[in-house]
């Protein structure tokens, strides 16, 4: 009832006050400069990894408080061609609107068949690090704050594993103030084991993971002299059995302490529950996201938590496979978690769709997280056999009206952007300090997009955490903002969505409201810093047992029409 | 297919599906088969020559005799071709379905159904109430078909045909159900799946989507019952378990909690099983083309070129296996 009443004041103050808008993403990559394509080193052979990729990430690593684009690349099989010599991408955000290439100036033009990123500053030094994953060895760069990066790799010991990984995410697991790292990984796959799979019976297709065998994944325990050391087996993560694609960190059971999600691709998800001793305790059966209905396990892909319904509590969206709902467990905050696809809106959209990244971020400010999904199928060959799949899709995006229930609202957000895409990796940031979320996608095989978002006239509040005692970037810290009688709260996270990372500023929808009441930052080092009357139109930085260190008011968006 | 050129004006196509239980061989090597001298055995083969002219004495099947197992024909049909002279005008083609044809659509779809061709089944299936409109039947099966291609709207429309049909049909409900339950209509999903329930009270599936929607309801008390109804049918139900255990989660029930979750982790598949099968597959391109859902048997001499990359990524093998020539007595 508790929860009923808070939802109906929810929508008492923000559903009926701000009400939809007219919110456009508008397609600004090519004004913005930003010429990537993906480079899957498909030439026919239909080798697994081709149609994974890539990632992307929003990350201010020269702290300008602009965030700046990394886009992960791939490269082909075979080494030798100038064709194949792709690596990833950073680009460099101007301030107005556009971008610059600075991959080679950044020391980060290093071959690798680049899958994921999470980008989290690992020693504490104010500059923001970079981990990439890959077939094959995953690499780990240092920003040197000089607006260059050194491989650390070697020197930090992460040297060695030569896997298919996936997903990763910075998370303090032991909250000793240093960022630990989880990396995702998927199959054992090599080339030589490649095996055939086809469709409709004529033309190969990739293989679906079933037939390869798992692969754990790994935590980094970071030793805090640059070094880590890895600590899977130690903190009971280690399962081979697990094909990982996605990974989030969440509080699932509000002990302070992060937990573990991992979206698995015909495995069971896996909730790993932080024991506080340095271990984890796995879950995910019990709580209801391991498997379907039938208890069978799914095609989990991309994964994101939040607090969608003023409960309290971080509920889950999972990716599914085509003919598989989005997973939208609902966390009812007795380790049970219920699945609200189907009566929330978001499960006969997603029905068809195969989806990769996804997030909650609240486009339209009313204070309500939306969610989205970014789609593709793996296939060319599926619209052989299915009539309804197809293999570019459109993206997704739910509307939260509140009281649990989403509108899809995909196409009023602009053509460009509701047009069909073989979507993967999915991030956002507001890219122009307007105060709006603006999202990153990319297309596997395919261009990277960049959507800005227009036509709002919320108001929001951003926060950005600067941890003293904590980890630098404030990561497993939550923030609880009060506008009138409306709370909403949001965890600063890594990883989530599907082999990305979105930025690590906090953004609070206050609809009409022209200040937050009440700003309160919970730190993992168990520090409370509580402030009031912080006005909306600004980002804030707060320092942890300090208060508010900058303001940096919105600007005119600076991305022209 | 090439006419002979003396073939009159008709020629008759007969077809058999004939059936022996066991080849000749494997009948004769099982009762009568002696080694020849040479040939090495190993512990992975044997690579000896048989002949069957062995002692039929101590065989467990007791026979005096090697059995000669019959053929027995399962399936025969003939169609008469009507042979136009060359170069005249082939005959528009004309599709003339009529109600008798409705179950061989019917059964035609359901093959595909099963075999996971959805876009044919659906051409089949809508063939079949073509044949007959008023048969609900097919109309169940088209909405089956759309149900599992998530296109819920088309579901919807299909099923209700045959509800219209045959109010009390018990897979249109179920399936109707389905529909609703993808919108979150849960309460209306539970009335149809009673209507099934009130016919068939045993009926382990319709029970167990019963108790799902209860316990997406959050009845999990109500649930329980529905679902421990599953249980007495058949104790080792998978889906039973699985939503028994989240049900007592959701009770705070931990002891009965647990005891679902051990017995469901005992019946359910490993999922990694299959990850084993993975380097035979790839020696054994033959059974990995049988393990495709939708795959074609190509009977070619083996000098073929291409004829190896049957099931295989091989380098050097066509990526497109439909351009591997076929020749004269080929199958595909």
């Amino acid at each position: 009832m508790m929860r009923q009443l808070c939802v109906l004041t929810g929508l008492l103050i923000f559903g009926n006050s701000s009400g939809a808008q007219s919110i456009q993403f508008r397609d600004i990559t090519a004004q913005a400069g930003i010429h990537f394509v993906h480079n899957n080193g498909a030439a026919g052979k239909k080798y697994l990894p081709e149609t994974m990729g890539p990632g992307c990430a929003f990350i201010d690593y020269d702290n300008d408080s602009w965030p700046d684009i990394v886009l992960v690349n791939g490269q082909g099989w075979l080494r030798h061609s100038k064709a194949d010599a792709t690596t990833l991408k950073l680009y460099h955000n101007n301030h107005d609107g556009t971008f610059s290439d600075v991959t080679q100036k950044a020391g980060l033009a290093v071959p690798m068949y680049g899958l994921g990123v999470a980008v989290g500053d690992y020693d504490n030094d104010g500059y923001d690090d970079l981990f990439i994953t890959a077939v094959g060895q995953n690499h780990l760069f240092h920003n040197n704050g000089n607006g260059t990066f050194t491989d650390v790799t070697k020197a930090a010991g992460m040297w060695g594993p030569d896997q298919f990984s996936t997903s990763a995410a910075w998370v303090d697991y032991d909250r000793d103030g240093q960022l630990d790292l989880v990396v995702a990984n998927y199959v054992q796959w090599s080339k030589e084991g490649d095996l055939y799979c086809t469709l409709d019976g004529v033309h190969k297709s990739y293989c679906t993971p079933e037939s390869y065998k798992g692969s754990s994944a790994r935590l980094w325990h970071n030793l805090g002299n640059g070094k880590f050391e890895d600590a899977t087996q130690r903190a009971k993560l280690y399962d081979p059995t697990s094909k990982s694609l996605g990974v989030a960190i969440l509080d699932s059971n509000g002990d302070g302490w992060p937990d573990i999600l991992l979206a698995n691709d015909t495995q069971p998800n896996k909730l790993y529950i932080n024991q506080r001793d340095g271990t984890f305790t796995e879950k995910g059966i019990e709580a209801g996201i391991g498997f379907s209905e039938e208890g069978f396990a799914r095609a989990g892909m991309g994964v994101d938590a939040a607090d969608y319904d003023r409960s309290g509590r971080p509920s889950i969206i999972i990716t599914n496979f085509a003919n598989q709902m989005l997973s939208l467990d609902h966390n009812e905050g007795n380790g049970l978690f219920v699945d609200e696809a189907a009566r929330s809106g978001v499960g006969r959209a997603t029905l068809i769709t195969l989806g990769f990244g996804c997030f909650f971020f609240d486009y339209d400010n009313d204070g309500w997280p939306d969610i989205l999904v970014a789609d593709g199928h793996i296939d060319r060959e599926i619209e052989r056999v299915q009539k309804r799949v197809t293999y570019a899709e459109p993206p997704h995006v739910f509307r939260n009206l509140g009281g649990g229930k989403f509108q899809e609202v995909t196409d009023s957000l602009g053509p460009a952007f509701a047009s069909p895409k073989v979507a993967r990796g999915a991030a956002y940031a507001d890219v122009d300090n307007d105060g709006s979320l603006d999202i990153l996608l990319t297309t596997n095989g395919g261009p990277a997009y960049l959507f800005h978002n227009e036509g709002g006239s919320n108001h929001s509040l951003r926060v950005k955490l600067v941890g003293t005692k904590s980890n630098r970037d404030g990561i497993g810290a939550v923030a609880r903002v009060t506008s009138r009688k409306d709370i909403q709260w949001q965890m600063v996270h890594s990883g989530s969505s599907y082999l990305s990372q979105s930025e690590l500023v906090l953004t609070f929808g206050l609809g009409m409201a022209s200040q937050a009441d009440a700003v309160e930052v919970r730190w993992p080092s168990g520090q409370v810093d509580k402030l009031a009357g912080v006005n909306a139109g600004q980002t804030v930085t707060i320092q942890e047992a300090k208060g508010i260190v900058a303001r940096r008011p919105y600007s005119q968006p600076a991305v022209k029409k | 297919m090439q006419i002979p050129r003396y073939s009159g004006d008709k020629i008759t196509l007969r077809a058999r599906l004939c059936y022996r239980k066991f080849s000749w061989w494997n009948t004769q090597f099982s009762f009568a088969g002696v080694p020849e001298a040479g040939g090495d055995v190993t512990a992975d083969y044997d690579d000896r020559n048989f002949a069957f002219t062995g002692s039929l004495r101590g065989v467990s099947a007791k026979e005096e005799k090697i059995p000669d197992l019959p053929i027995v024909v399962i399936a025969e049909d003939e169609a008469v071709l009507s042979i136009l002279p060359q170069g005249s005008d082939p005959p528009q083609p004309k599709i003339v379905t009529q109600s008798a044809d409705w179950q061989r659509w019917n059964d035609y779809g359901i093959g595909l159904f099963l075999q996971g061709d959805l876009k044919s089944a659906t051409a089949a299936f809508e063939k079949a109430t073509e044949a007959d409109s008023e048969n609900p039947d097919g109309w169940v099966n088209l909405g089956r078909v759309a149900v599992q291609e998530g296109d819920m709207d088309r579901a919807r429309t299909v099923l209700e045909n045959a509800l219209r049909l045959s109010p009390m049909l018990a897979r249109a409900h179920f399936f109707y159900a389905k529909v609703l339950r993808s919108d979150g209509r849960y309460d209306e999903a539970a009335k149809h799946l009673r209507q099934v329930l009130a016919q068939y009270p045993r009926d382990r599936v319709a029970l167990n989507d019963l108790g799902r929607i209860l316990f997406l309801q959050r009845k999990y008390a109500d649930a329980v019952k529905v679902l421990q109804g599953v249980l007495a049918i058949d104790p080792e139900d998978l889906q039973a378990h699985y939503n028994l255990m989240l049900c007592y989660n959701g009770l705070g029930d931990e002891v009965h909690t647990r005891e679902h979750q051990i017995r469901y982790l005992r019946f359910k598949a490993d999922e990694s099983a299959q990850a084993v099968t993975g380097p035979y597959r790839q020696l054994n391109p033959e059974d990995n083309n049988e393990r495709q859902a939708i795959h074609e048997h190509v009977s070619v001499p083996l000098s073929v070129p291409g004829m190896g990359c049957v099931g295989t990524a091989d380098a050097g093998c066509p990526n497109e296996r439909s351009s591997v020539p076929v020749r004269r007595g080929g199958s595909r």
